[in-house]
């Protein structure tokens, strides 16, 4: 297990791309934090477990996340998936190593977005509650992370870095908001279910049960991803 | 030694390759032919666990998943287009050492050694299709790896890698290690080839040694040539003599089962004049078309 973390470390590490993407968005996290201070009404004020999810929205775990693509993705559209598999024939480590190492570039982006959010918000002086800052950047993190277990689950179903990146915005922005739009009305507390949408609501306002709707889905994909890579040909 | 067992591929109802079972031994170098789409390629990812089939395939009597060190043993270059555009060539090969351990310092061996130094720090997307495949080889031989496959490792080179890659391959095997190599350049595995395995449409048709296959072909034969009104009774003492004699042109015969001095020797003692005695030797191309023709999938030209 540890050649194949080591391979790869290099291979995330030897391209420009996985630290670009994450970087873009932490800075979008803290535009986001400075355009909300010039933006708010005078004499605001806001706790820093809702100031910093109102900063680090989707967006910013859409970009940190972009490595859990790569890993999948650049290989299957190089070929050098064959090549890696060759290498390391126990696809189930392949498939571990392939989520851990975008899973450090997540946290490492997740948590300087909340950093970087959360003194723009508390130098401002109308910020208040530093206090809450361990158990926001859980839910921050853990939001990202799972964002991109989804990710890499979508690019390794579909063989595709794109579709990887774009099926969860898509799922998020569109079918969740479709189905309640449409169905919402005549169905009780379909809101209560949309995995995205509750991911969001967790990491907004600490609700846990959020977390276990966003949790258990990802989780069963994330298994249906791994299934598929160990069986299909490579 | 690697031992393919029974390797059978199924894509939905199309037989892709049919129980194929054969042997690379150490010391050889092996060459694996066969038409377009009679599952070359195929056959080299299921022995690399890369596709998934029935059948087995064992390195040192171990299946891939059992090794320690996948790359120590057996060493696969695919494909010349196997790396990230934008990943340097260094890089590239640093990666693929991480799996056995390998320093720095072997990857700077093998750059040099493949002829990639003055382009081991440039992304390899504006490589050539040879450079492609030096990088490749590179990566396959980076743990000096105990057997050596290689599927169309000639492919884009020039005159002078190809000579340079032969006399490298045979230099590996006469070290004790094998290579499986597959290529359409016959003339070149004639040259390099100690063993040859043909397939056509996904079923063994031959495994043999090189001598024995060329030796099989028809093409191995002597053309007499002699003046038209001796043609017909010097065909007539030659299969008297046990040789098998089929016409050739208006006025020579394709002389089997006989040497050019017992032709020789029956025409003298019959008075016959010979305008033209010529062994023929039937080369690798021969064998293999004589081997595979009625086996083609994809013909050039449309059927005949």
């Amino acid at each position: 297990m540890t050649r194949v973390l080591a391979f790869e470390r290099v291979r995330a590490t030897s391209l420009r791309s996985t630290w670009i993407f994450p970087l873009i968005g932490v800075v979008i996290s803290v535009l986001a934090a400075l355009l909300g201070n010039v933006t708010a009404s005078d004499g605001w004020s806001a706790t820093l477990s809702n100031y910093v999810p109102d900063s680090f929205t989707f967006i910013s775990a859409l970009f940190i996340t972009i490595p859990f693509a790569q890993a999948f993705g650049h290989e299957y559209r190089d070929g050098t998936m064959r090549l890696t598999l060759s290498l390391f024939p126990h696809r189930r480590q392949v498939f571990a190593a392939k989520l851990a190492v975008p899973t450090v570039v997540a946290v490492i982006g997740a948590t300087a977005s909340v950093l970087a959010i959360s003194a723009i918000g508390l130098t401002s002086g109308h910020v208040t509650d530093a206090g809450a800052l361990p158990s926001v950047l859980v839910r921050c993190v853990g939001f990202t992370v799972l964002w991109g277990l989804l990710v890499a689950s979508i690019t390794v179903l579909t063989r595709n870095l794109a579709a990887g990146v774009t099926g969860v915005l898509i799922w998020y922005l569109l079918v969740e908001q479709l189905l309640l739009s449409l169905v919402g009305n005549s169905v009780d507390n379909l809101d209560e279910y949309m995995p995205l949408l509750n991911g969001q609501k967790w990491m907004s306002t600490g609700e846990v049960r959020g977390a276990i709707v966003m949790l258990v889905p990802t989780l069963v994909v994330a298994l249906v991803a791994l299934v598929k890579f160990e069986r299909n040909d490579a | 030694m690697i031992e393919v067992s029974g390797l059978t591929k199924r894509y939905g109802s199309t037989l892709a390759v049919d129980d194929l079972s054969f042997t690379i031994s150490d010391g050889t170098v092996t060459g694996f032919l066969g038409p377009n789409g009679s599952g070359k390629s195929t056959t080299m990812r299921l022995m690399l666990g890369l596709d998934r089939g029935d059948g087995t395939t064992l390195y040192d009597g171990e299946r891939i998943e059992q090794l320690d060190s996948v790359s120590r043993v057996v060493g696969a270059h695919l494909d010349a287009k196997y790396f990230h555009p934008k990943r340097t060539a260094r890089n590239h090969l640093r990666m693929l050492a991480q799996e056995a351990r390998l320093p720095a310092a072997r990857v700077d061996e093998v750059i040099e050694l493949m002829g990639l130094s003055s382009v081991a720090d440039k992304a390899p997307g504006g490589f050539s299709l040879g450079m492609g495949q030096r990088l490749g080889l590179a990566g396959a031989l980076l743990a000096a790896p105990r057997t050596l496959m290689l599927d169309e490792p000639a492919n884009g080179l020039d005159p002078q890698s190809i000579h340079w890659l032969r006399d490298f391959l045979q230099e590996y095997a006469a070290q004790g290690n094998s290579v499986f190599v597959s290529s359409h350049l016959l003339s070149e595995m004639e040259l390099m080839a100690d063993h040859v395995v043909v397939i056509a449409k996904g079923r063994l048709i031959a495994d043999a040694s090189m001598a024995d296959i060329v030796a099989r072909s028809r093409r191995n034969d002597v053309f007499v040539r002699t003046d038209a009104t001796d043609r017909e009774r010097l065909s007539r003492e030659l299969v008297g003599a046990g040789c098998t004699v089929e016409p050739e042109g208006v006025d020579g015969l394709a002389v089997s089962g006989a040497t050019t001095d017992d032709i020789g020797r029956i025409a003298h003692a019959q008075g016959l004049a010979l305008l033209e005695l010529t062994a023929r030797v039937a080369s690798l191309e021969d064998a293999f078309l004589e081997l595979t023709d009625s086996d083609q999938q994809y013909r050039v030209g449309g059927d005949k």
